[in-house]
């Protein structure tokens, strides 16, 4: 059983979602306030968030910032149809994917598991001897889901984890946006979605510049980023045509 | 004509004829009393040197009547010419007007007068020692006040007339400017347009007009974002029980035979055509609300629309309908625009689907692009036609209203619920350009957005 918590002043809602995920294999615990809710979230006792952006006491942008403040816990949001400005400030902030509300409770479970399955990867890549990934400076530790900056700890999300493996896995070709979002969120590439491009622009705030100043991931326009390596004899060098 | 022009010249002319008018009466007045003055005073003093010049002219002679009309001019400034019958007796080459003066006075045997602007005659008949008739012609323009017009003085109150004309004009044509482009403003959309206190302090009725616009406005803001908050809450409130239902349905799935699944999927249909409404709801309000365009980049126009046309063609392609470019995109050498992509998609898809929805069968929905004008009407325009039955005449402008439909029933056949093409006009005019509705001649409806490049 996944334990789930799910904050979202609906009482009714929580009750039908709870009945949903449980013959899926999610235990789920239900705050209806935003107070509470942030306490619980950062207990520790839960696997996955549910978050409400329009919670009525404290906002849901400001729990998001107070959990993000001191837990990496994978968050996905409910956000309202066609508030794009919510959905960047929430991704800004942290969140790692949003669910538009109202949900197909299909798509909830697919939600979830998309960005759990990112665990379920590091589990895979333990028994295939694969522990760290590392370029240059950086070091992932995909066992304890940890990076490590010029051996400096940088904190990120289970989606940015993701998104920062499959770059620094492919460093020096290009990853196309579609191949990143079907990877990390497993879903479809949508028209004016620009999620992944908000995470990969809080990866590049966490981890700085390289060491020669320039930019560490770099955006093909159109197309998707690659990850640059710095040593020359490493990768075959940055691949233009997008061919991942 | 602007107001400013007529008022100023209207008063500025109306002070100048004034001016001139008064100028002249004082001319002709000052005139007149002289001449009354004149006629008595003249009797005398010219019916003496009337009698004197025709003793002198009987008794010594034209020589002797010659000398003492000149003596008389030198001393008097008075110029005088003796007649008998038609015939100058004195030798001092009398002008016309004196041949005439002495013609008229001699046929009527008394004393009269000439008096042309600035020069004066006299002609007073005489009957001397001989017994003959004469005329004695007396010019006395010499003695006429000097007339002049005072050409600098009237200068001056013209232009002065000209300053507080200006003054006047400006004063009344410059506040109800700045009313009318508040008005504008304020139908564009932008409802916090006010005429604001330059005019509001004014006591008079300009300054009410300005304060009771300003309080039209107010008025009107109140109103409209309280609708369009209704509207947002409307469509909030709509989908929490909405979120319920969509578990519910998921729940009830699970335990469902093959039967009732065929009703969840159809009620499944309903709650996504409500979703739809609700999210077009949200959309338009705020859209209206926002009034601004939300995030700008540059839009390659031709690639967008091949997107929304391919899409469309496809959707439509089962129901025997296509989409197709008609012009303009072959060969089109790809030109940016600045805008909201997802706000200019929504925009061309919406009106797009109307146009499928109401194009008959094996027929084809027609899409070109156009760029046009120089310097500073450049932009596009883009034309969606269809071969459907198109319009009224008198319902082309209001199509673009939320729920407008044109027959009383909601043919559930056609779709929609009426508010595609309002959040595609708001969405065009959110980019300052405009859209337009017209019945082709040769049959269904052509719609045509025009977006300016800037």
């Amino acid at each position: 059983m996944h334990r789930v918590l799910v904050i979202d002043d609906d009482i009714e809602l929580c009750e039908l979602v709870s009945e949903y995920l449980l013959p899926e294999g999610f235990a789920q615990e239900s705050v209806h306030d935003g107070e509470q809710g942030l306490a619980r979230a950062i207990s520790g006792e839960h696997e996955f968030v549910v978050l409400d952006v329009m919670l009525p006491s404290l906002g849901g942008f400001e729990i998001l910032r107070r959990i993000r403040a001191v837990s990496n816990i994978p968050i996905l949001m409910l956000t309202a149809r066609g508030d794009d400005i919510d959905r960047v400030m929430g991704l800004e902030i942290g969140a790692d994917d949003y669910l538009r509300k109202p949900f197909n409770p299909r798509e909830l479970v697919a939600r979830i598991r998309a960005i759990q399955r990112r665990s379920q990867l590091v589990d895979v890549a333990k028994t295939a001897d694969r522990k760290l990934v590392v370029v240059d400076d950086v070091e992932m530790d995909l066992e304890a889901m940890a990076v490590k900056n010029r051996s400096q700890i940088v904190e990120m999300t289970s989606v940015e984890f993701g998104v920062l493996e499959i770059l620094l896995s492919a460093a020096g070709t290009v990853v196309t946006r579609e191949h990143l979002v079907k990877k990390v969120l497993g879903r479809r590439l949508l028209a004016y979605d620009r999620s992944i491009d908000v995470h990969v622009s809080n990866l590049r705030r966490k981890l700085g510049p390289t060491r020669d100043g320039s930019e560490r991931i770099k955006t093909v326009r159109g197309v998707g980023y690659f990850y640059t390596r710095l040593d020359p004899r490493a990768g075959t060098g940055p691949v233009a045509d997008g061919s991942v | 004509m602007r107001l400013f022009l007529k008022i100023f010249l209207a008063f500025w002319l109306a002070l100048v004829l004034a001016c001139v008018v008064a100028v002249g009466m004082t001319v002709n007045l000052g005139n007149k009393t002289f001449i009354a003055r004149w006629r008595h005073l003249s009797g005398a003093a010219i019916s003496i040197y009337a009698q004197t010049a025709a003793q002198i002219y009987d008794r010594r002679g034209t020589d002797a009547l010659d000398r003492y009309l000149e003596r008389v001019d030198g001393a008097a400034s008075v110029r005088a010419y003796l007649f008998r019958g038609d015939r100058e007796v004195s030798r001092l080459g009398a002008p016309p007007n004196a041949v005439m003066l002495s013609d008229a006075s001699a046929r009527e045997g008394e004393f009269s007068f000439l008096f042309k602007p600035i020069r004066a005659w006299v002609a007073q008949p005489v009957t001397g020692p001989s017994g003959h008739h004469y005329v004695l012609v007396t010019d006395f323009s010499g003695l006429l006040p000097a007339v002049r017009v005072p050409f600098l003085r009237i200068m001056t109150a013209v232009l002065v007339a000209g300053l507080v004309c200006f003054w006047l004009a400006r004063n009344v044509a410059g506040p109800i400017g700045r009313i009318r482009s508040a008005a504008v403003r304020l139908a564009s959309g932008e409802l916090s347009a006010r005429v604001g206190p330059a005019i509001g302090r004014r006591g008079d009725e300009i300054g009410d007009l300005g304060r009771d616009f300003d309080q039209m406005a107010g008025r009107l803001e109140t109103l409209v974002n309280a609708q369009s908050r209704i509207l947002a809450d409307i469509s909030h409130e709509l989908r929490s029980p909405l979120a319920r239902l969509n578990v519910a349905l998921g729940l009830a799935r699970r335990s469902a035979d093959p039967q009732t699944v065929t009703s969840l999927d159809r009620i499944e249909r309903e709650a996504v055509r409500l979703d739809t409404l609700i999210g077009q709801l949200s959309t338009l309000s705020l859209l209206e609300s926002g009034a601004r365009v939300r995030q700008q980049s540059s839009i390659d126009l031709g690639h967008l629309l091949r997107e929304i046309v391919a899409d469309a063609n496809y959707e439509s392609e089962p129901n025997h309908r296509s989409v197709r470019f008609s012009e303009g995109l072959e060969g089109m050498e790809p030109r940016l625009l600045m805008g909201d992509p997802e706000l200019l998609h929504s925009a061309f898809d919406n009106v797009i689907r109307n146009a499928v929805r109401y194009t008959p069968e094996d027929t084809i929905v027609e899409v070109s692009i156009k760029w046009t004008g120089e310097d500073r009407d450049k932009g596009a325009v883009i034309k969606v036609r269809d071969h459907g039955p198109g319009i009224p005449e008198n319902m082309l402008q209001d199509i673009f209203r939320p729920f407008f439909r044109i027959g009383e029933s909601r043919d559930r056949k056609t779709g929609g619920v009426g508010l595609g093409l309002a959040i595609a006009e708001q969405a065009v005019r959110l980019h300052g350009g405009r859209i337009t509705a017209m019945n082709r001649v040769d049959g269904g409806l052509e719609v045509e957005i025009c977006l300016p490049e800037k």
